[in-house]
């Protein structure tokens, strides 16, 4: 049949695309570091874990330490990060209506902000599972504030504009205590810049459900997203409560965003980025820049982080400055594009 | 048959009453222009009907009282398009003609087979066929008008309420999109409530004219009874010539004041 052909078939290539990308991001992170180990010996390494597989040529037991225990879950949870952030972006320019919205920007990234913050200053110390529960939670109440404050209104611009004061009055409690505070300005600093380093399976299996959660949430509303684009008063009279609709994907959104934030800090730009190229590959249908932005977003930060730790080897540089200095050119580039298209 | 009734419907914005005690009922497949100057509460009165304000007053089709009626089933029975429809630019026609099917899909289910068939179709009926994977951005306006009709026609609704679906058509769409309508209400077996402000396309086309101003009825009947060159010039502040057709229905033609 003819009609709508066009968008699958697309979303199928791209998809394949975005997918062998993933896969490329993955082999080329785990193979590149200060250990200098060859593809070969990392692939039949990887595919040894499958139960049952025995090749050989898989890498000496230091090398598939460093591999599987190191090297593997920082990828892992960059993936992970990336994937989330990248989807809760995506969820929250359905909510809307705007394709510049970021996952940050209703509250949570101040929210998580402030939460770290305050933890690093009370103890001293970046280190320890406190501070990404702090985030975790800060980054929660922060959307919950902006949602109290701003919803119930018609106009999502009012929502909106309510994450951004609820954003800026937490941002300022957060200086305040900074200022009051200033030997912890380099942990509170490195934190909010993101990074991964330090990962652990134990981390991302923290991250994990609430990741899980968050993006399933977003990903069940796909056609709910889609629809919400022709404005509340018609998706209602099309038999779809709007407001419950956006509700519920906020919260998802949040959720995702917030299991995100917990454990790598603030890292921008991928919730905007991620989703337009999506759109760009496969059209505007929330049912496809969901599952795109997901697999897009994992490879980018995948690779990204890999650049951050090895660019100024054997130091590191935050993930989010590495992130902010491809996203930066990346968003302009997203505001020309829209530009064009929509004139 | 289906049967549409308001009795005493009422709407208030911000403490100000702009529809006030309606009462009207159509049976399919009747077709009622709603008629009225600039501001009289058309547009209200059908986004009531609509189910998208709250009124008072009652409003029901058949048995069903509409309020309290959840979205998805008030979308199952009525089909709104309204003055301004949002048309998202990059959307393919055929995935916006999908989202009539909202109301027949489970909440996390996507389109089955029986929706595609009833998109088809419609497309089909629409002479759409051509379209589907154009995106929404590209359409002219008589274009755009028949994919949101489409889009209605999609809910499978028993009443289709259009709130001025022509005024932003040249005289030959127009009169496609009349003709369309006029096909459908009796293909479907549909009540049609639309506004007009073009008082000559409501005489020919309605079965019924329902003349508002400032929020109530002024009058409604049959177009020729409505339509009358004194009414008109007392509720639009206009002057008119009203002259009647072979088939009885009357033609509206402005007359320059004081010739």
């Amino acid at each position: 049949m003819r009609r709508a052909a066009l968008p699958e078939h697309r979303f199928g290539r791209a998809l394949t695309l975005a997918l062998l990308v993933l896969l490329a991001a993955l082999l080329i992170s785990s193979v590149v570091g200060a250990a200098g180990i060859d593809p070969l010996s990392v692939s039949v390494t990887l595919i040894n874990e499958l139960p049952g597989v025995h090749l050989p040529h898989a890498l000496d037991p230091l090398d598939r330490t460093l591999l599987l225990e190191i090297r593997l879950p920082r990828l892992i949870l960059a993936g992970l990060v990336g994937g989330v952030l990248a989807v809760a972006g995506a969820g929250y320019q359905g909510v809307f209506r705007n394709p510049l919205v970021d996952s940050g920007l209703l509250g949570a990234s101040a929210g998580a902000g402030l939460g770290a913050t305050l933890v690093i200053v009370g103890t001293g110390s970046s280190d320890g599972a406190v501070v990404p529960v702090a985030a975790f939670v800060g980054a929660l109440l922060g959307v919950g504030f902006a949602y109290l404050a701003g919803a119930g209104r018609r106009d999502v611009s009012t929502l909106l504009l309510a994450g951004i004061a609820v954003s800026m009055f937490l941002s300022a409690v957060q200086t305040f205590v900074l200022q009051r505070s200033t030997q912890n300005l380099q942990a509170v600093y490195s934190w909010l810049l993101g990074s991964v380093s330090g990962a652990t399976w134990h981390r991302v299996l923290i991250m994990l459900p609430y990741a899980v959660v968050g993006c399933l949430g977003v990903f069940l509303h796909g056609r709910h997203l889609d629809l919400l684009a022709v404005g509340d008063e018609e998706a209602t009279s099309l038999g779809m409560p709007a407001a419950r609709v956006r509700l519920l994907v906020i919260a998802a959104s949040a959720l995702a965003a917030a299991s995100a934030v917990a454990v790598s800090g603030l890292i921008g730009f991928v919730g905007v980025v991620i989703p337009h190229v999506a759109r760009r590959l496969a059209g505007s249908s929330y049912r496809r820049v969901l599952p795109l932005s997901l697999v897009l977003g994992a490879a980018f930060l995948m690779l990204v982080d890999t650049v951050a730790r090895t660019i100024v080897s054997p130091g590191e540089l935050p993930i989010g400055v590495v992130t902010a200095l491809i996203g930066a050119p990346a968003f302009v580039w997203v505001l020309r594009a829209l530009r064009g298209s929509a004139t | 048959m289906t049967r549409l009734t308001a009795r005493g419907l009422g709407v208030r914005f911000d403490g100000v009453d702009v529809v006030t005690g309606v009462d009207l009922t159509v049976e399919s497949p009747d077709w009622l222009m709603i008629v009225g100057p600039n501001g009289a509460g058309k547009s209200s009165l059908v986004r009531a009907l609509a189910g998208l304000l709250p009124v008072s007053g009652r409003a029901a089709v058949d048995d069903v009282e509409l309020a309290g009626l959840r979205p998805r089933p008030r979308a199952r029975l009525i089909g709104y398009v309204p003055q301004a429809p949002v048309l998202p630019e990059a959307m393919p026609v055929a995935d916006y003609v999908m989202l009539g099917r909202t109301a027949h899909l489970g909440y996390f289910s996507g389109p089955r087979p029986v929706d595609r068939e009833v998109v088809g179709s419609v497309l089909d009926t629409l002479e759409l066929t051509d379209f589907t994977a154009r995106e929404l951005g590209s359409l002219s306006g008589g274009e755009r008008q028949r994919v949101t009709l489409a889009r209605a026609l999609a809910q499978e609704p028993t009443v289709l309420l259009l709130d001025e679906p022509t005024s932003a058509l040249d005289l030959g769409h127009q009169q496609q999109v009349l003709e369309l309508v006029d096909g459908l209400r009796h293909r479907h077996d549909l009540v049609v409530v639309m506004t007009v402000h073009d008082l000559t396309a409501a005489g020919q086309y309605a079965d019924r004219v329902l003349l508002l101003d400032r929020g109530a009825v002024v009058a409604d009947g049959p177009a020729a009874q409505v339509l009358t060159a004194e009414r008109i010039a007392s509720v639009y502040h206009a002057d008119v010539r009203v002259e009647v057709d072979d088939s009885g229905r009357p033609v509206v033609i402005p007359a320059r004041p004081g010739t």
